[in-house]
Formats: structure tokens, C-alpha cells, sequence
């Protein structure tokens, strides 16, 4: 019997028990051995599990110790990256905390605050940059949005916003948001130098050359015509004309400075495409015939009158036909004129000299001309800003241009569109 | 200067562009009255006995700009209603438009221009 049963029993009775009791105890007996059993069973097992389970812990320790480290290592170098780096970050959590701040963000903000908040940063940009109203924008949509030229006393600053997600099984959970500062105020100085010396360079090159200019002229003109025919007459023409051209070239690098940053404004005027073709190919009829080219109007589809700047229109249009007439040598020009969707497309196309595919990729860059060899540039035609500039003020303008074809000693065809609507200006 | 003449003010500084000018409207039978800077421009019109048929008034000019002086011309009773026509060498809409807004009547860029075309813009304009 079971030493704990039997002490139990005699405890619990008297007298010893009758021998009918005696196959429960027996019962009560091997049930208390088998809890022995696996009470003994159950100790062995926790004493296996919990050493396995030592063995599992220590294992995982010395993987958190090594990712620990690993992450460490990440963060140090993602935190040298973003105090080294020239741009100020700063990076806000969900709650709008600012959690990330360079070192550069403060040269640039002149941000001391510790606990800096996004309506903080924000209350710091003039309100009409409108930051608060990108940050809206860019959470929701999800997307990037730059704010550029932002004046800070006398710095201006240029700010990228971007949100910072997660992408969930059926969504993407914004987390937060970056802010990329950068200051452009070296950039805008040098903007305005550069704008300021090409105003001043083409003033103080232009008031010599229009004297050269009308000097020439008034000789022609305004004085007895004695000792001013032949070779005296030509030497007069030849000053007059390459006055003329410098003063074109000066023009070129003026109008092309305003282009680019973007300081030229457009006029609105309602006027028709295909009377302004016609106007301008009249004006070219003379030095055309005196190179015995034929110029002429080709296809004119019915556009509606067009709402435009039509000076820069026609600059557009005395470019093409001026190369045009200057890469013929024989046979014709033609200007057309067709409605392509929301857009007018004007076309001029020549049985001019073309252009060699190698070079077409160059053409409407600064100073390229599209000739074979850069030794055999015709510097006496063009400064190679006519395309470029053009280019410029059609984009401007919300259209395109391009060369359609081009075929070496067949011809080529150019082409630029304007916007119908309004869109364009 | 001979009486009857149409009488041309010019405030110019550069000497090349002053004797053209002098050629050219003599030539065109106009008298011409120079003033080689913005401060000799005003000094000079304030002891005018009459005034001009017409001024042409560079923009860029020492001491005082052909806008100080488009301005001086404006203010004045007598000399507010003659023409003004702005030459310059500098293309600047926004010249442009304040030359307008001050109430000049042409804003033109000489380069841009022959002589023979001048004559005629300033023939279209002179009172």
C-alpha cells in the first residue's frame, strides 16, 4: 500500500480496516503510484523542456546581440549620412513630432526649439508659401510636393515634402513625412548677376554697334551719293550688315537669358495663323527670290482664330523659314499649316541640304548647329540659338517643336504646335 | 535756333549717340536741344522759355535716370503734355510697361530701329 495512503487511513480509522475496503485502497493505492509515476515523468519532462527552452533563449539572445549590433551599426551610418549631408532633413512621426533633424536643418532655419512640432516648422515659413497646405497634400495624395523660392529675411529656401509609408497587404499607412530644406539663395544671387550682367553686357554692346549701325545708314542715306558707289558703297553695306548681325547675335543671348529663367511674359493677342504665315513669307519673298528659291504657302486647313502672343509666334516662324532659306541652295520652301487634336501644327519644309541623323539629336540646343563638322560652321547665318530659343518660347507657350524628317542633300521638315485653348499661356 | 523749326529735347549720355542725333534730326529739319545727363535734363528745362515739340529721353544715364526725368516732365504744367518718346538700348518689359504707365508715348529700342525709321516714328508723333 502506498506509504502516504496507509499513513492517511490510520489516521482516518481507529481500527484497522475491514478486509472489504481493502480492493479500494488497493485501487486508491495505485492510483496514488501512478501520480508518482508521472509527477517523476512530468519533472523529467519540465527539466528537458526547460533546459531545450535555456538552449532556445540563449540562441535567440545571441541573434538579438547580433541584429542589436547590426542595427546600431545601420543607425550609425544613417544618422553620419544625415548630419553629412548637404540638405536638411527632417523627419516627422505620425503624431507630428519632429523625431529627426539634421545639423544642417539648423544653419539653415536657425531652429533652436528641442521639442519642435509640424505646426512649429510650419508656422515658420511665410504663410503665403502655403507649406501647411502641401504637407495637407502631400499626406493625402500621397505624393511629393516642392515648394520653391521661399523668402526667409534674406535667404531663400527651396522645401521637398514627402510622406513616409508602409505598404500593407491592401493600403499604404502614411507614418510620417519628410522634409528635404535646401538653401538656394547662392543660386538666386547668381540668377540675378547673371540677369543683371546680360542686361547691362547687351546695353553697353548695343548703344556702340546701333551707332556703327545708324552711322553706316545715314552715309548710305543722308549724304550726297558721290564716292559712295562701288567698292566705297559695298564697304559701307558690309559695316552696316555685320553691325546688324552683331547687334542679332546680343539680342539672342538677352532673349535667351530671360527665357530661361523664365523672366519673359507672354502677350494675349486673337489673331489668325494662317493671315500671320502669309505676312511673314511676303517679308522673306525678296531674299528668297534673290536666291532663286521658291517660297510659297502650302496646305492652309480653316483654324479658328487663336489667342497667342503673336510677336513670339512669328519669331518662331522667321526662325524655321530663316534656316530654311539659309540651308537651300536650290528648289523650294513651303509652309503649311494643319489643326491636330487641341492643337494648330505649322510645318516648313524645305529641298534644302538636311541634316545627317548623327546630328540631329543636337539641334535645338544652345549653339549647335546641325552641319557636318563644327570646322565648317556657318558662323556668318546664326549664332545657334535660333532653335533653342525657339524651342523655349513654344514650350512657353504650351506647344512643341521638332524636326519631322530630314534626308542629306533632300530636304527637311520642321514643325511646332500651339494650343488651341488657352492652356498655352 | 531757327524759328518755326519743331524742336527736339534730348537727354542722352553717350556722345556717339549725341551727334548722330544731331545729324540725323538736323538733317530731318528738326532743331535739337541735348542735355548729356538726367541732372543737366531737369537743370536745363527749368530755364526753357518755350517747350518742345517733343522729347526723347535715353533710359540709363548718370546721376539721374531718363525716368527721373520722364517724371519731372509730368509733374510740370507747361512741359506735361508734350510727347515722350523713351529710347534705349535695354529690353526690359517692364521698362516698357512703366514707361507707359508714366504716360511716355513710345518705348523704343534704338538697335532695333534705322535711322530713316526713327525719323518717321518721331515724324508720326511730334506736336
Amino acid at each position: 500500500m502506498h506509504k502516504t495512503l496507509e499513513r492517511q487511513i490510520r489516521k482516518f480509522l481507529q481500527n484497522p480496516p475491514p478486509s472489504e475496503m481493502n480492493e479500494l485502497f488497493e485501487a486508491i493505492s495505485t492510483t496514488y503510484a501512478h501520480f508518482d509515476e508521472d509527477r517523476v515523468l512530468t519533472e523529467r519532462s519540465f527539466d528537458l523542456s526547460s533546459r531545450e527552452l535555456m538552449d532556445i533563449t540563449k540562441k535567440i539572445e545571441e541573434k538579438v546581440e547580433i541584429r542589436t549590433r547590426e542595427f546600431q551599426q545601420e543607425h550609425a551610418r544613417l544618422l553620419a549620412l544625415i548630419n553629412n549631408f548637404p540638405l536638411g532633413i527632417i523627419l516627422i512621426d505620425a503624431d507630428n513630432k519632429i523625431v529627426v533633424r539634421n545639423d544642417r536643418v539648423s544653419s539653415i532655419l536657425n531652429i533652436e526649439k528641442s521639442n519642435y512640432t509640424l505646426d512649429d516648422l510650419v508656422s515658420y515659413f511665410p504663410a503665403e508659401a502655403g507649406i501647411g497646405r502641401s504637407c495637407s497634400t502631400c499626406l493625402v495624395e500621397q505624393k511629393s510636393a516642392e515648394v520653391k523660392d521661399i523668402s526667409i529675411g534674406k535667404k531663400f529656401i527651396r522645401l521637398i515634402i514627402t510622406p513616409i509609408f508602409a505598404k500593407g497587404q491592401n493600403q499604404q499607412a502614411v507614418f510620417g513625412s519628410l522634409f528635404i530644406v535646401e538653401d538656394v539663395t547662392e543660386q538666386k544671387i547668381i540668377e540675378r548677376s547673371k540677369d543683371e550682367f546680360f542686361s547691362i553686357a547687351s546695353h553697353e554692346l548695343r548703344t556702340p554697334l546701333t551707332a556703327i549701325k545708324w552711322n553706316a545708314s545715314m552715309l548710305r542715306n543722308y549724304y550726297p551719293a558721290s564716292g559712295l558707289n562701288g567698292e566705297i558703297g559695298q564697304v559701307i553695306d558690309d559695316i552696316e550688315s555685320a553691325s546688324a548681325r552683331l547687334i542679332r547675335i546680343v539680342n539672342d543671348f538677352l532673349d535667351m537669358s530671360h527665357l530661361e529663367q523664365k523672366k519673359i511674359k507672354l502677350k494675349e493677342e486673337t489673331f489668325d495663323l494662317s493671315e500671320t504665315i502669309s505676312t511673314v513669307i511676303a517679308e522673306f519673298q525678296e531674299v528668297a527670290s534673290r536666291k532663286h528659291i521658291v517660297l510659297a504657302v502650302g496646305k492652309m486647313e480653316m483654324i479658328p482664330l487663336i489667342t497667342a502672343d503673336k510677336d513670339r509666334f512669328r519669331q518662331i516662324l522667321v526662325n524655321l523659314i530663316g534656316n530654311a532659306i539659309n540651308y537651300t541652295h536650290e528648289g523650294s520652301i513651303s509652309v503649311s499649316l494643319r489643326k491636330q487634336g487641341n492643337f494648330a501644327k505649322i510645318y516648313v519644309t524645305d529641298t534644302g541640304v538636311g541634316i545627317p541623323l548623327k546630328n540631329q539629336s543636337l539641334l535645338f540646343r544652345k549653339f549647335q548647329q546641325a552641319g557636318e563638322s563644327t570646322l565648317i560652321r556657318d558662323v556668318s547665318q546664326s549664332t545657334g540659338l535660333g532653335l533653342y530659343i525657339s524651342k523655349l518660347i513654344v514650350e512657353r507657350m504650351g506647344g512643341s517643336i521638332a524636326l519631322e524628317e530630314s534626308i542629306p542633300g533632300k530636304g527637311s521638315t520642321f514643325s511646332f504646335t500651339l494650343p488651341l485653348a488657352r492652356n498655352g499661356l | 535756333m531757327e524759328k518755326n523749326k519743331k524742336i527736339i529735347y534730348i537727354a542722352e549720355d553717350d556722345v556717339l549717340m549725341i551727334r548722330i542725333y544731331e545729324r540725323l534730326f538736323k538733317m530731318s529739319g528738326f532743331e535739337v536741344e541735348i542735355a548729356a545727363d538726367g541732372e543737366e535734363a531737369i537743370q536745363k528745362l527749368k530755364s526753357l522759355k518755350e517747350p518742345p515739340s517733343l522729347f526723347i529721353l535715353d533710359i540709363m544715364m548718370p546721376k539721374l535716370s531718363g525716368f527721373d526725368v520722364l517724371a519731372f516732365i509730368k509733374q510740370n504744367q507747361v512741359l506735361k503734355n508734350v510727347p515722350v518718346v523713351m529710347f534705349t538700348n535695354l529690353s526690359s518689359e517692364d521698362d516698357a510697361k512703366k514707361s507707359a504707365d508714366m504716360g511716355a508715348l513710345l518705348y523704343l529700342i534704338k538697335s532695333e530701329y534705322s535711322p530713316k525709321e526713327i525719323v518717321q516714328k518721331i515724324q508720326e508723333v511730334i506736336v
